[in-house]
């Protein structure tokens, strides 16, 4: 994965001074491109996960946010829950 | 496109051991869901399948068979949809065990299909990666190609072919094209290299893993199939088969923590490797033409996943269902009785009146009719089912139930089983298959008969009719009508309430978050979808028709035994007579303590015993007791007219608002259903197990309609209102 941190954008502005600021999936709007970093979501629905396409430096694209999440995941669309959401770390990417 | 082959086969030496006479071949189908595998089974096998389950789990072993040009008989396997080979849900589970051949009584396919979507195939190549590491003849249907075509992607099957080391078939299953192709390539397959990893671990990842192998080794695990079974342990930790290897935990944790030493994600080395190796696939063999952007489906979902819309639509939909299975079923169900009451008239006539005219007649007869008139409902939803299933839609549906029914702890795929219920709980209770994590699956199973199914109107409609008067409520509504929507109402709420409780503590397990695939819409194909259908019809008569035809039969002689003197009396006297010096009519004597508490005497008694086979036998049973004939049904006015004027010894009426206010909350919380308790078994793992699940239900069902029941009428007493 060639991802070079200027193409990072804030998601949470406030308070955030760095330049590159991670945050949970749940919180990425409908549009938005971003990197996955962490899966801290048990190692059952991890391994799911990855098994879906869905892993550790893979990009994912939000489509559609209404509490659940439906993403573009190299090319199939897959819904993910708001519990599980939250508990995925990704760098949003300049959409 | 052109229908490829692989190259590989220039390479082989001559084959001199081709077969001359008739051989046999056996092949598993594995693929993603929604890969169009089932379709291609379908168009593989035709109508030459069996449904049956693997050995101690619920989930359905589907074979077929066909001939090929050359005369082998080829016996197909269509192993469950799955996702990867790492054993995460019994599906795989079973996957993975019948590829490894330690499945019992299931032999080692002698070649695998792997069913890869065109549209989709970075994706699925993430287990078909796993699949070709298990040293077995593989041929690759790449299915769907023309769904590919459309969306802009065209693969060159020749490349893919050469990069993955097996043959590559382009497939539309649905419209049969590459079919005789595919089932030369399979024919061949035996005789090819063996396809083996495509990728290096790294020198980290394979040391740390070495331990592991030797120790998958030791126990007896294919030597072909280790390197898969090591890499895949790094993610997921032993179960299934290998739960049993001492040691192995331990040599797993310290594998990771290697790995993890030496700077990389153990859990997810996996997947980094595979889908790293499937780019490059990728890369060389898709060709991106058309300007990807939005697709059909995104545009449909748009509509149907939208806020307001979506569960407008969504609501439109289930109503037009619901309503759909009660209207159609309806008439169907009429020509279905008719049909037996024609075949009962035919059998009384051509056999002489007495005790085996009356097995036939009263026992055999009514009790396979009792079986086959819940066919037409059962045919009607499945298609429904089967089309949102196959259109896509059922997984949208899911997703927008999924927030309410998290509420009550259960998961949005629960929905559809618990609508199904307000018809019958039977297709209700099948229907639970599309759930995938079992305690979900078993919680759904046990509250589903609480939704008042269609067997229940008939006695609702017997005893409002009779002694619930039609004022009317606030101008538009009617008291009959309100307490009717009562009786559903105390159902559906008692479900969710139960459900939760079941959720919270027998049934408790981590929450599984919604984590689904959202298919791209499709027109269903219908040939499986008729397949799909009439494979349901089939279950439920074989399995549920022996349990009821045998209990109806029971139920029958103990109406009828022992026999009274009843030559001087008017025929309906006779079989009031009959019917209460029969045992069911001692037993009715025998539980009237039991059941007295609730207000109910010995003739309600018997009604209740006699209707533990069906709940609708209740209404036949009160016909026969009040001397009107087991002909009547529950708008039948003379039978009202008994009911109302019955009286006690002391004069004051038998039955009362009250009392029949507590008989039906009985009936909306007792599980009062043999083809029920035969399914539930069937689908809670059959067997002990399974006999288990049902008689648990039936017991905790029973329990809380009599205690309902007794609340409802010692309230009712205590308010002041006649008893």
């Amino acid at each position: 994965m060639s991802l070079t941190w200027w193409k990072f954008r804030t998601c949470a502005p406030a308070g955030n001074t760095g330049r590159v600021s991670a945050c949970p999936l749940a919180q990425c709007d409908s549009g938005c491109r971003a990197a996955i970093l962490r899966m801290e979501c048990g190692d059952g629905e991890a391994s799911r996960l990855r098994n879906l396409g869905l892993f550790e430096g893979s990009c994912v694209t939000v489509v559609d946010r209404q509490g659940s999440l439906v993403l573009d995941v190299a090319g199939s669309r897959l819904a993910l829950g708001p519990a599980v959401a939250s508990e995925i770390t990704v760098l949003p990417l300049e959409s | 496109m052109t229908q490829s082959e692989s190259g590989r086969t220039l390479s082989e030496a001559p084959r001199t051991d081709l077969p001359t006479a008739a051989r046999s071949l056996r092949i598993a189908l594995i693929g993603n869901p929604n890969t169009g595998k089932s379709t291609l089974f379908n168009a593989l096998t035709g109508m030459r399948q069996r449904v049956g389950n693997y050995a101690g789990v619920t989930v359905e072993r589907i074979e077929g068979r066909y001939r090929s040009e050359s005369g082998t008989e080829v016996s197909v396997l269509d192993l469950p949809g799955a996702y990867s080979l790492s054993a995460t849900s019994p599906d795989e589970e079973i996957a993975l065990e019948v590829l490894l051949g330690l499945a019992p009584s299931v032999p080692v396919p002698d070649v695998v299909v792997l069913v890869v979507d065109a549209s989709n195939l970075e994706r699925n190549l993430f287990m078909a990666s796993q699949v070709m590491e298990l040293g077995l003849p593989v041929v690759i249907a790449l299915n769907q190609v023309d769904a590919a075509e459309v969306s802009g992607l065209r693969i060159d099957a020749v490349e893919l072919a050469l990069t993955l080391g097996a043959q590559v078939v382009a497939t539309v299953a649905t419209r049969g094209t590459g079919l005789d192709v595919l089932r030369r390539a399979v024919e061949r397959a035996p005789e090819l290299p063996l396809p083996k990893r495509q990728f290096a671990l790294p020198e980290l990842v394979e040391k740390a893993l070495a331990p592991v192998e030797q120790l998958l080794l030791q126990s007896g695990i294919s030597p072909a199939a280790t390197g898969m079974e090591a890499l895949r342990m790094l993610s997921v930790n032993p179960s299934g088969h290998l739960s049993g290897i001492e040691g192995l935990s331990e040599a797993v944790t310290r594998a990771r923590e290697e790995v993890q030493a030496g700077g990389m994600h153990a859990r997810a080395v996996e997947a980094e490797l595979r889908y790293g190796w499937i780019s490059e696939v990728i890369n060389s063999t898709v060709h991106r033409f058309g300007a990807g952007g939005r697709t059909l489906t995104d545009r449909i979902d748009a509509v149907v996943l939208h806020r307001v819309f979506g569960p407008l639509i969504f609501v439109v939909l289930m109503a037009l269902v619901f309503q759909s299975v009660f209207t159609w079923a309806e008439p169907l169900m009429r020509v279905v009785e008719r049909l037996v009451g024609v075949l009962a008239d035919l059998a009384a006539g051509a056999l002489p009146e007495g005790q085996l005219q009356s097995l036939l007649v009263d026992g055999v007869i009514a009790g396979v009719g009792s079986v086959i008139v819940f066919v037409p409902q059962i045919v009607i939803l499945f298609t429904f089912i089967g089309i949102l299933e196959a259109t896509g839609y059922m997984a949208r549906a899911a997703f927008i139930m999924d927030r309410f029914m998290r509420g009550v702890g259960l998961h949005g795929r629960s929905f559809i089983p618990m609508l199904s219920g307000y018809a019958c709980a039977v297709p209700g209770i099948m229907a639970t298959r599309t759930i995938d994590n079992p305690k979900d699956r078993l919680a759904t199973i046990m509250v589903v008969p609480l939704m008042s199914c269609s067997a229940r109107i008939p006695v609702y409609t017997l005893l409002i009719g009779s002694f619930i008067p039609a004022t009317a409520v606030a101008g538009i509504f009617n008291l009959q009508g309100l307490t009717l929507l009562a009786m559903y109402f105390l159902g559906t709420a008692a479900a969710l309430v139960i459900a939760g409780i079941f959720k919270k503590t027998l049934l408790r397990g981590p929450s599984h978050p919604m984590i689904m695939e959202l298919p791209p819409y499709r027109l269903p194909d219908l040939q499986s979808l008729f397949l799909v259908v009439t494979q349901r019809a089939g279950l439920f008569l074989r399995r549920a028709g022996t349990v009821i035809f045998a209990l109806t039969i029971v139920l029958w002689a103990l109406a009828t035994y022992p026999r009274v003197e009843t030559s001087d009396l008017s025929p309906e006297l006779a079989q009031e007579a009959q019917l209460a010096g029969s045992y069911l009519g001692r037993a009715g004597h025998l539980v009237e303590p039991v059941v007295a508490p609730l207000g109910f005497d010995w003739k309600i008694g018997v009604s209740i015993i006699s209707s533990f086979a069906a709940r609708e036998v209740f209404v036949a049973t009160m016909g026969t007791i009040y001397g009107v004939g087991s002909g009547a049904d529950e708008t039948s006015s003379a039978l009202r007219d008994r009911l109302i004027n019955e009286t006690r010894l002391d004069g004051t009426p038998a039955y009362t608002p009250l009392i029949a206010i507590a008989l039906m909350v009985f009936y909306v919380f007792a599980m009062m259903c043999v083809s029920t308790n035969a399914i539930v078994a069937r689908e809670t793992g059959g067997g002990w197990t399974g006999a288990r699940w049902a008689i648990f239900q039936f017991v905790w069902m029973f329990i809380l309609a009599y205690s309902a029941a007794l609340l409802v009428y010692r309230t009712g007493l205590l308010l002041g209102f006649a008893g």
